[in-house]
């Protein structure tokens, strides 16, 4: 059974039009604004098998945050069909709730003014969670996110990276097997950032824990996720394994040749010399017309070489160029 | 809790400057109303402003996971607030015993009317807090529960007797005062401080009125808040 499985799913928003100009406070008092639809998502369908860890990606606006509320059962869809653990979210809420965990990076689940412990044991209680499964739970999940020295605090004295953690920590408190993830790591600083994927990537490995991520930050998709989902105003764009995201839509790659020539050259349709030192050469190929294996062929050919690095671009530009629309899968030679 | 005294103190010195018996209204004596504000400051101090938290949620947008919780939203935060609302309760009665045994040197109660004292002052601060969730969950609409709520307040404070009993009022403010809720929060636990157990089972009878009520008012608002989130987000 999937962990999730959402069909032709449809939210779109109704709100009325507030009129433009000078004088648009007035008119707004004086005239209903006429009532328009925002389409937020469109017809999305995926699956996910359970055990998966899934970047669910798009820019700002495109309908990921609405889609993770509606599969929390916190918004009504307008059409559409979605089950979570075999549940149907916007009707069984609170059941779902016992399958689920959430974590919505800006937005806490803890009291602010309680100490960490105190927030957890009220979780507990809310999740009807035994005392005996709570205690061994927590030891194990203090542990494992390094909050152990936090749980006496203050929530409100915890800095952002902390509280994120403990944020994890409640989310897991009741063995959920789906985790929603919406920006985990934003406003976290790098080392924050690496431990916390660490620990997300440990835990769902251990516990075959669904993972669906929303983030902006790729190296959070790079370090957690296997396959990514890609939308785009609401609509599906791409869904497929981070390899063949990069595999498929590498438009460019970089080659750096190191050579025994001075001043080596390397002439071949679509490849483009981006940097020329002394005994070094940075070529920048486009993949569409030359392979890379060929460029690498003729390089070993046509020149004496010391070593070969070959570069991928960043995911980050890989996406914003999906996002651009000035690419598309890479045709296979 | 300083406040608290604070304000006993004024008054108390307030009464003492005032011509109570012009009032014509028998029994009210300097000592009766230091007990009686004793009473209706000690709701009043302990319940807070709890909708500030469900206005700040909706705002916020952390609604979001309590909603999705397994849990009904409405009896969860009530649950908290009473809780809090408890401990509160407890420490405030000490330091309102403590301010009337300085003043007065006793407690104008006999012990089954400081038992019924008890029950109507839970009743009370369940109204109050029944009707803070409400208007908390009023920004759902508004954006905002401020406004709502310093209305409210201000009902409360006049129709509910907050510093002096709504006997002495005219009696057309009076009726108003007495057919209002805001009666059952304040007025009707701390007229047991003049009466004594006289009223107390009509004044309890009107507050399981009213809470029953605010109970239905409650999951009224609660419900209309809830199916406005999940159709148009928060």
């Amino acid at each position: 059974m999937s962990a999730i499985a959402v069909e032709h799913l449809t939210k779109t928003f109704r709100g009325r039009q507030r009129p433009a100009g000078e004088r648009r406070g007035l008119r707004h008092l004086l005239t209903r604004p006429a009532m328009r639809d925002v389409p937020a998502v469109s017809d999305l369908s995926f699956e996910i098998a359970a055990g998966e860890r899934v970047a669910f990606i798009g820019p700002n606006g495109a309908g990921k945050s609405t889609t993770l509320k509606i599969l929390t059962g916190i918004l009504n869809p307008s059409s559409g069909h979605a089950a979570v653990a075999g549940l149907v979210p916007w009707q069984q809420r609170r059941h779902l709730a016992h399958h689920i965990g959430i974590v919505f990076g800006q937005r806490s689940q803890l009291w602010y003014h309680l100490p960490v412990r105190a927030s957890l044991d009220l979780i507990a209680a809310i999740y009807s969670i035994d005392r005996g499964t709570y205690e061994s739970r927590l030891s194990r999940l203090v542990e494992r996110f390094e909050v152990v020295d936090l749980l006496d605090r203050p929530v409100s004295q915890l800095s952002l990276g902390q509280r994120i953690r403990v944020e994890i920590v409640a989310a897991l408190l009741h063995a959920p097997k789906i985790l929603l993830l919406d920006e985990p790591t934003i406003g976290l600083d790098v080392t924050a950032k690496a431990a916390l994927r660490d620990h997300l990537n440990a835990l769902s490995r251990e516990e075959r824990t669904t993972v669906l991520l929303t983030s902006h930050d790729t190296g959070d998709i790079e370090h957690i996720c296997e396959r990514v989902i890609l939308i785009d105003h609401g609509r599906l764009l791409l869904d497929l394994s981070l390899e063949r995201l990069r595999r498929d839509f590498l438009k460019t790659r970089t080659i750096v040749l190191a050579t025994d020539e001075e001043q080596p050259r390397l002439d071949l349709p679509g490849v483009t010399a981006v940097a020329s030192e002394p005994y070094r050469l940075t070529l920048a190929v486009g993949v569409a017309v030359t392979p890379i294996e060929r460029v690498v062929e003729a390089a070993l050919t046509h020149l004496s070489l010391r070593d070969i690095v070959i570069e991928n671009p960043p995911l980050e530009a890989v996406i914003a160029s999906i996002y651009r629309g000035d690419t598309g899968p890479r045709v296979p030679p | 809790m300083l406040l608290y005294w604070l304000i006993l103190a004024i008054f108390w010195g307030l009464w003492a400057a005032t011509p109570l018996h012009e009032l014509g209204t028998a029994g009210l004596t300097q000592d009766r109303l230091l007990a009686y504000l004793a009473v209706t400051e000690w709701i009043a101090f302990a319940v807070g402003l709890p909708y500030r938290e469900v206005e700040a949620e909706i705002q916020g947008g952390t609604i979001d996971m309590r909603l999705a919780r397994p849990v009904p939203f409405g009896l969860a935060t009530l649950a908290i607030w009473i809780g809090e609302t408890a401990c509160r309760l407890v420490v405030l009665g000490a330091a309102g015993l403590a301010a009337l045994l300085y003043a007065l040197g006793m407690i104008p109660l006999t012990a089954p009317t400081a038992g019924l004292l008890v029950i109507s002052v839970v009743l009370a601060v369940l109204l109050v807090l029944l009707w803070h969730l409400q208007i908390g969950l009023v920004a759902a609409w508004l954006g905002m529960s401020a406004p709502t709520f310093w209305i409210w307040q201000k009902c409360l404070f006049v129709f509910g007797g907050l510093i002096m009993p709504i006997t002495i009022y005219p009696a057309g403010l009076g009726a108003i005062a007495r057919a209002s809720p805001f009666a059952a929060m304040l007025f009707a636990p701390a007229s047991l401080m003049l009466n004594g157990a006289e009223q107390a089972i009509s004044a309890v009878s009107a507050q399981l009125a009213w809470l029953a009520l605010s109970i239905l008012g409650a999951v009224a608002v609660e419900r209309g808040a809830i199916r406005r989130f999940v159709e148009h987000g928060t």
